[in-house]
């Protein structure tokens, strides 16, 4: 499940429903990057996997407590870093 | 600060109270503002009841309402809605026309004197976002928390005087939805002089300085997050489930094509039977003349054919107010995206397209809830190939006179069902085409991601579904109302002259007549006559047209007068030529309430010619290619 060959790093589509990643970094081109931003996406920000719906659809996410879905092809660009221990943080 | 204190919003936490206040001169003008999902448009209806017009900012598509703001006393508050937004960047034409409009850069649009900023007090921290820079434009601000019901009732709360503190700018605990707290609007707005805001308000350069000043003021200000709504969550298992969600989608799809057929389609007709009632009932008190004939046959015969529309454009919107208000549309997109990226879109477009089968108009208003414009305008381009209910007379008419009513499977499949059939897989097919064509030209996508908020369940509120439909419907019929009417008159015309002996001519005499004898060189290979040609003229009007037109036609020629239409009809046409008539109007745009529309929807002429041209010339091949290779198949 290690992705890009850097440890320790996964893609966002890669975290399975129910678990908590923190993002590291977005691989996106700018006008989608500020966008994608603009949603809550941003570095360290906590996400919730919600929801995945079948067939690769789109994935329902939670971040500062909004559900928001995005689609598996941006997912695919977002790096995330799984917690070791699963701790809500400071929501 | 506790719950207590929040069921005490209305009052007033920043502002000193003032003396009497005094008209100051001429009118102010307010800007409200929000992020989508926000509760701006609650707002607006609570705040300004019926008193709104709905303009387009001068070159572009985004739509803008004023109102004024009711309950006031002494002078007139102007209140402008702008966009939905998340910042004040220009990463769409929706954050580029609010940066404008509230720094005045807007020709033809006021300067704001001051600004109400609506965010949803249940997803504060995210909603917080849009702030920084809506205070570093320095106006007065009043900070409107919405949803307050819904803060209380999963108990969240926050500590108001501490955020005031920290932004600098008054604060209020709002809901749009029962108006509690709505008075402080009133208060802010009616202030003689406006405190002066805070012009030294840092401007934070980015999206994650943004997100971490919210984080911020977050904390300093107590904010305590509302539980998730059990409800949601539980409702959510079912209705995005890997089965059931597909299923609950279907049945809900479903049971809004059927009604806006079953019911809105009826409706509809009954209107229209009264509408021509009251006509001749009214203008057949004038004395015969043009001036009756103008009126009756022209401009009352035009606004009819817009009104007409107003049963199924209510009931659409009544399913998708509701199934907006109460969050469920924005699960019925994520169910439908897989399946419309295939095609380019995605899945906000699938309730436009699906409405589209009833009738174009309604559906093309509903494309609004797209918020990609590409996206809109492409959905807007294929809607109209949707098979509408106003090809069905033309259709029903050809099928029952070439196709023969022969019955498969003991009854349970017939041949004209078949042929029914396959005329809406064709319009389908070419929307579908279109689509494609479309998104892979001159409409790629913009390279802004698809997302959807997925908002709480909420039971929608009675008043602010009576509020958008009036709403949508008065805009519709005032504005789709001046082309239509435009056309009317001069349909009209060519339908009345020239005069014989002083007397209107039969219709195949008047000038819309020879224009379709003139056109019969160029529909020959499609294999028309000069009476079909007329029928496409006067159809541009509405398709359903043409039924009447060849009554018309036929009823005045001995020849056929004794005939029925059908059998008038296989008189005149090869079943070849019969084919290539319904493929014909498979394709071609013959509405101009969709063209009128469409200039509405889109704010400019380009795309409707563009769409009639291209939906024209589609119609024209195709009916070609069907009379030359049916013609060829026949002779075996």
């Amino acid at each position: 499940m290690i992705s890009n060959a850097t440890p320790g790093l996964l893609r966002l589509c890669e975290v399975p429903a129910g678990e908590i990643a923190k993002i590291v970094q977005l691989l996106l081109p700018p006008p989608a990057l500020e966008y994608v931003m603009q949603l809550g996406f941003v570095p360290d920000a906590q996400v919730e996997v919600v929801r995945k719906l079948p067939f690769r659809g789109p994935t329902v996410y939670r971040v500062q407590g909004t559900e928001i879905a995005i689609r598996h092809e941006v997912a695919e660009r977002i790096q995330v870093r799984m917690r070791v221990s699963q701790v809500a943080g400071d929501q | 600060m506790k719950l207590s204190s929040i069921t005490a919003s209305t009052s007033w936490h920043t502002l000193e109270p003032r003396e009497a206040l005094s008209s100051p001169n001429g009118k102010r003008t307010i800007a409200l503002i929000g992020p989508p999902n926000s509760g701006k448009s609650t707002l607006f209806n609570r705040l300004t009841l019926l008193t709104q017009k709905v303009a387009n900012y001068p070159g572009v598509t985004v739509e803008y309402r004023t109102g004024r703001l009711v309950g006031e006393i002494g002078f007139e508050i102007e209140v402008v809605d702008l966009p939905g937004i998340r910042g004040l960047a220009s990463y769409s034409e929706d954050e580029e026309v609010a940066s404008k409009a509230l720094r005045g850069k807007i020709p033809g649009v006021a300067k704001p004197d001051a600004i109400l900023v609506v965010l949803d007090s249940t997803h504060l921290e995210r909603h917080l976002t849009l702030l920084p820079s809506v205070l570093a434009v320095a106006l007065p601000t009043l900070v409107l928390l919405n949803m307050s019901d819904e803060l209380q009732k999963r108990e969240g709360s926050i500590d108001l005087v501490r955020l005031a503190g920290t932004i600098g700018a008054p604060v209020a605990l709002v809901s749009a939805k029962n108006g509690a707290g709505l008075d402080a609007v009133r208060v802010f707005c009616q202030q003689p002089v406006f405190p002066a805001s805070q012009d030294n308000f840092p401007i934070l350069q980015n999206v994650s300085a943004c997100h971490k000043w919210a984080q911020q003021i977050r904390k300093e200000s107590d904010y305590k997050a509302p539980v998730p709504s059990a409800w949601t969550k539980r409702l959510d298992e079912i209705l995005l489930h890997v089965v059931w969600g597909p299923v609950v989608f279907g049945v809900v799809v479903l049971t809004v094509f059927q009604s806006v057929f079953s019911i809105g389609q009826p409706l509809s007709n009954h209107f229209q039977v009264l509408l021509d009632a009251v006509g001749k009932d009214v203008f057949q008190r004038l004395p015969d003349g043009w001036l009756q004939s103008l009126l009756l046959n022209g401009i009352w015969r035009g606004f009819s054919s817009i009104l007409v529309f107003v049963p199924q454009i209510l009931l659409l919107f009544l399913f998708i107010a509701v199934l907006e208000d109460s969050g469920y549309l924005a699960r019925a997109a994520l169910t439908a995206d897989r399946v419309m990226q295939r095609i380019g879109l995605n899945g906000k477009s699938f309730v436009p397209l699906l409405s589209a089968y009833a009738c174009a108009i309604p559906a093309i208003m509903a494309t609004r809830t797209i918020e990609d414009r590409r996206d809109r305008l492409a959905t807007i381009l294929i809607t109209p190939f949707m098979t509408c209910s106003a090809r069905l007379p033309i259709y029903t008419l050809t099928i029952a006179a070439f196709v023969p009513n022969t019955k498969y499977l003991g009854g349970l499949f017939g041949l004209q069902a078949t042929a029914m059939l396959c005329l809406y897989v064709l319009g389908f097919l070419a929307a579908m085409l279109t689509a494609f064509l479309l998104k892979s030209s001159i409409l790629k996508s913009s390279g802004m991601p698809f997302s959807m908020e997925l908002p709480e369940y909420r039971m929608p509120s009675l008043r602010s579904l009576a509020v958008r439909l009036i709403d949508r419907c008065r805009v519709f019929v005032m504005n789709a109302g001046a082309v239509i009417l435009i056309v009317a008159i001069v349909l009209w015309v060519l339908t009345y002259f020239p005069l014989s002996s002083g007397e209107p001519p039969a219709i195949q005499d008047s000038v819309i007549g020879h224009l379709g004898r003139s056109i019969e060189p160029f529909i020959h290979p499609l294999g028309f006559n000069w009476k079909i040609g007329i029928g496409l003229f006067t159809s541009i009007f509405a398709r359903e047209v043409i039924v009447g037109t060849f009554g018309t036609i036929y009823g005045v020629d001995p020849e056929t007068r004794s005939l029925n239409l059908q059998e008038a009809l296989r008189r005149d046409l090869s079943p070849a030529g019969a084919a290539a008539l319904v493929v014909f109007f498979a394709f071609a745009l013959q509405c101009t309430s969709t063209l009128a529309v469409v200039r509405r929807e889109t704010n400019s002429w380009k795309w409707p010619v563009l769409q009639f041209l291209y939906m024209g010339m589609l119609a024209f091949t195709s009916a070609w290619l069907t009379n030359l290779v049916v013609s060829q198949l026949s002779r075996f």
